[in-house]
């Protein structure tokens, strides 16, 4: 006997994407993982403030949910598309997270200044921003996010390769003009970036798994 | 004072081009970085694919728990906030909440079937009989 079976082709197709991402994840090599860690662990410190508390597992774990929602719904989520390796995919996935983290943040910071109007004796409403000198931040924030530059410095204070590497990447210059500016070769420059890395997990390790990540 | 800011993104473009780095890297190379920072690859590893499948698992059980008990959730309403995902039953409205932090969910559309589905309806019907 023909028994009809309906089936919703859409909900098939996005199952099926479903298994395949849980297909990927288990299929992830033991270097793969450590480098999409890696990729989350440095885009979080990047956010600073904004990274509010979050750590490198909620940046990789957003990935992979916005790439399931992706997989289920059309105009929600992060399409994969299969012709992008999936570490690949994941990363660009971070990338753009962390980047929407940071401009939430400097919404946010301006909503939250904006939304606190203030009443003084007589009933007169003020905002705070009255009082504001200019858009420039609080001395105390300065000092901070200035001493985080001069404590990251100070761990390479024995290797000049690896700080002027790092003066130059925090100055925003890319690979070539470094390599060129400090006369470094291939060799050299990957050398310093690597004793950067390095340095700069260890950091990390030494407070355990569970710590937080936001500078 | 205008140096908040320059220090703000001067980190941030360290870490991103940090970042950036680490996707060049062969195979030998990462896993020779991990033992090096003082960390078991294997263990490593290991970790950072628990965190991938437990984001997996969690929309899993949260889109498993809410269609057996008959609330219609519609992909395309999950958004955003600070506390996790967020959606509603597109029959009755009541609300869901979920985190793939702790896999912990929320909310009134978890706590009984949805009263306006069939499912609860024929289930009704059955109780009547």
């Amino acid at each position: 006997m023909h028994i009809p079976l309906l089936i919703d082709i859409s909900k098939l197709r996005s199952l099926l994407e479903k298994v395949e991402v849980d297909r990927m994840i288990e299929m992830l090599t033991t270097a793969e993982l450590p480098k999409l860690q890696k990729f989350a662990d440095f885009r979080v410190r990047g956010l600073g403030r904004a990274a509010r508390g979050r750590t490198w597992e909620d940046l990789l774990q957003e990935a992979v949910l916005r790439t399931l929602i992706g997989a289920e719904a059309t105009q929600k989520g992060r399409h994969w598309n299969k012709d992008v390796d999936f570490v690949r995919h994941l990363t660009g996935a971070m990338q753009s997270i962390s980047n929407c983290w940071k401009r939430q943040f400097k919404e946010t910071e301006a909503y939250l200044i904006s939304e606190f109007p203030r009443h003084d004796a007589e009933g007169q409403e003020h905002s705070p921003l009255d009082s504001v000198a200019s858009e420039h931040a609080p001395a105390d924030q300065c000092l901070i996010e200035k001493d985080e530059e001069d404590r990251v410095l100070a761990m390479f204070k024995d290797d000049s390769e690896a700080t002027r590497v790092l003066r130059a990447l925090l100055d925003g210059l890319k690979k070539n003009e470094i390599k060129s500016r400090y006369g470094l070769d291939e060799r050299k420059y990957a050398a310093a970036v690597k004793r950067i890395r390095v340095k700069l997990l260890s950091r990390r390790n030494c407070g355990g798994r569970g710590e937080k990540h936001g500078r | 004072m205008a140096d908040k800011k320059n220090h703000d993104e001067r980190m941030e473009s360290l870490m991103n081009q940090l970042a950036e780095s680490v996707l060049g890297l062969s195979d030998e190379a990462i896993l020779a970085e991990t033992s090096e920072a003082g960390t078991d690859p294997e263990q490593e590893a290991e970790c950072t694919r628990i965190a991938l499948q437990q984001a997996s698992r969690t929309l899993v059980n949260v889109n498993q728990h809410l269609s057996n008990l008959g609330h219609t959730i519609n992909s395309n309403d999950w958004w955003r906030g600070h506390w996790g995902y967020h959606n509603t039953c597109q029959t009755c409205g009541s609300f869901v909440s979920f985190t793939t932090k702790t896999g912990e969910m929320r909310g009134e559309g978890l706590d009984g079937l949805c009263p306006e589905s069939d499912q609860y309806k024929i289930r009704r019907r059955e109780a009547s009989r």
